[in-house]
């Protein structure tokens, strides 16, 4: 039945493409959109997957579609996303030169020296701005044992919690899959992560649950959500297989995730992560419209 | 069908329409087959169709079901066996699985590799060769049972394996077929046969056209999730499929997984087999009944 409904809104914005064929503007096109929203779910994009626009383009065309954030931008981009009244719901960490932000985390100590630091600065930034989170990620396990990864992001993450707590910034660190995009990284499992929030013990730490990368590794995605949302911050979707869009190319039914984020009481960001295989902008457009549930 | 002729209403700008469920519009009249043989299971459509096996196969086949699935039709009358098979020779139904054996839910059994196991196992194989010709079956259900904690898992596997060539001997020159089915372990604790990968490798070690994969999707989906690259990687041994939406192994839509996409690509792949809807009904009463059909009709739209 949600389907349905959901066919007829997609269509009815895609149709609106049509009727205004090649004389439309793309914000005319996805505009409509916007009149649909229902507010229970906070609209954000992932920049990287719209590498054809600026962060300019992207957020204006997003604040036309409704969204809420533009957001996996550095505090340069972060002024644009202010013209347009958007906020960067999830703000990159800091990083160094020679070090992979993503491979090179908080499961090495030596990765500590800048990441803390860098991090406790970043979160003061990220204050400052009024966003409410920044992304952390464990990096890779280069044959390190599970309880190591543990203790020692544990350790690392405890450091920064009292700049987090102090400035009322969550850290999230996202969960990965680790057999096709991000081979050997750590934070690979709900369960994995939910034991990491649990040490580090600070409601400041929680886990970016990224649906599309979970789906590879583990499945049972509303009971996982439904388990474990007090230790989840931010939301990332993903088409799988493939990593394009969520709708019906792809094996899960959004519709029915994201009701299970909104009974949870979520009040957070849906960032959409997923690449886009067709017109960027209309695909972007259709995401949002599935997923406002 | 259904999706087609409402994508079509709208685009007219028709879209009050949409909501009219296709049935209402040609109420009476056989439904067109399903692209593909889903098989619903007795007692799923009795408010419409009664007690009476037959009657709920007649009605069935008039929603366009091709298919039926009866995982109890071993315990049933030879009698009513013959008059369900009779009934689905008639309206040209394709039989599913049914169990092959008694499961061992708490017990090691076919892991342990113990004699008096292999043996009951073999004899109830042999007894559904039987029945599956009775009542024109080609697939029937094995679940290998609980791990044996004193075992490596090397040993229980090797047990295992061994009990299901025997198996195969036995059904193979029938041109029958047991399928392993994996069964999740948040529902199922202790079970050994848990993935898709270690089904795969039972059926290539065993290597036999008799001994294949039960891909239970509800069941997949807890267990790992990935269910279509999943279904690529082990395709050549998967033979069968069975239904449910997760969580709450009801009917397609209601749930996370987008069975409009996974049936199109199981399509699209030529299979020529049999999904049992191993399932509950989200909604009770005739309501139910009609809203569960109708969502076949929507996932079997592509």
């Amino acid at each position: 039945m949600e389907r349905r409904t959901f066919v007829k809104t997609s269509l009815a914005v895609g149709g609106t493409a049509l009727a205004g064929g090649a004389t439309m503007s793309l914000a005319g096109r996805i505009s409509p959109a916007k009149h649909t929203l229902r507010g229970n779910i906070n609209h954000s994009v992932c920049k990287w997957c719209y590498p054809g626009q600026s962060v300019e383009e992207l957020a204006q065309a997003g604040k036309a579609m409704g969204l809420a954030s533009v957001e996996l931008l550095e505090p340069a981009d972060w002024p644009t996303l202010e013209k347009y009244g958007l906020v960067c719901a999830m703000p990159f960490g800091p990083s160094v030169e020679g070090k992979d932000r993503l491979t090179d985390g908080f499961n090495t100590p030596e990765n500590h020296e800048w990441l803390v630091p860098g991090f406790n600065e970043r979160i003061r930034e990220v204050s400052e701005a009024g966003y409410p989170s920044v992304i952390c990620f464990s990096g890779n396990r280069r044959g390190m044992d599970d309880e190591t990864g543990l203790e020692n992001c544990a350790k690392g993450l405890e450091a920064i919690m009292p700049a987090a707590e102090e400035h009322g910034v969550t850290v999230c660190m996202e969960l990965l899959n680790s057999k096709v995009d991000h081979k050997d990284y750590q934070c690979d499992r709900t369960q994995w992560g939910v034991e990491l929030c649990k040490r580090v013990n600070s409601d400041r730490f929680k886990l970016l649950y990224d649906i599309y990368h979970m789906q590879i590794m583990e499945g049972d995605v509303i009971r996982t959500i439904r388990t474990y949302h007090d230790y989840i911050g931010h939301y990332h979707t993903g088409g799988n297989p493939g990593r394009n869009e969520i709708d019906d190319t792809q094996e899960l039914n959004y519709p029915a995730i994201m009701r299970a984020i909104v009974e949870t009481g979520y009040t957070g960001y849906v960032g959409q992560e997923f690449i886009p295989s067709r017109t960027p902008l209309v695909s972007l457009s259709e995401a949002v419209v599935l997923c406002d549930v | 069908m259904r999706r087609r002729t409402f994508v079509s209403s709208l685009a007219t700008g028709a879209v009050a329409m949409s909501a009219m469920p296709a049935t209402t519009l040609c109420a009476g009249a056989e439904q067109q087959p399903f692209k593909l043989k889903y098989a619903p299971h007795f007692g799923m459509f009795k408010h419409h169709a009664g007690e009476d096996l037959v009657d709920q196969l007649e009605f069935a086949a008039d929603e366009g079901f091709t298919a039926w699935e009866d995982n109890g039709m071993k315990a049933r009358t030879k009698e009513t066996q013959e008059a369900v098979a009779a009934t689905m020779a008639r309206r040209g139904m394709q039989m599913g699985v049914f169990v092959a054996h008694t499961i061992h839910w708490n017990e090691p059994s076919l892991t342990s590799g113990k004699q008096d196991y292999r043996d009951m196992f073999l004899e109830q194989i042999q007894d559904s060769v039987e029945v599956a010709k009775r009542v024109n079956a080609t697939w029937m259900t094995v679940v290998p049972g609980y791990v044996d904690l004193r075992l490596d898992m090397g040993y229980q596997t090797a047990n295992l394996v061994e009990s299901l060539k025997r198996a195969s001997d036995i059904l193979e020159p029938h041109g029958l077929v047991m399928v392993l089915e994996p069964l999740n372990p948040f529902n199922h604790p202790g079970l050994f046969l848990k993935k898709i990968p270690q089904a795969y490798a039972i059926c290539k070690a065993v290597d036999s056209p008799a001994c294949k994969i039960l891909d239970d999707l509800y069941h997949q989906q807890i267990t790992e999730g990935n269910l279509i690259p999943n279904i690529n990687a082990a395709w050549e041994e998967i033979a069968y499929f069975q239904i449910g939406d997760n969580p709450g192994r009801k009917e397609p839509t209601t749930g996370e997984i987008n069975y409009l996409n996974v049936f199109k690509h199981i399509h699209s792949k030529g299979f020529p087999g049999v999904l049992g809807m191993e399932h509950g009904n989200m909604k009770p009463g005739k309501e139910g009944e009609r809203a569960l059909i109708d969502a076949y009709r929507s996932v079997d739209s592509f």
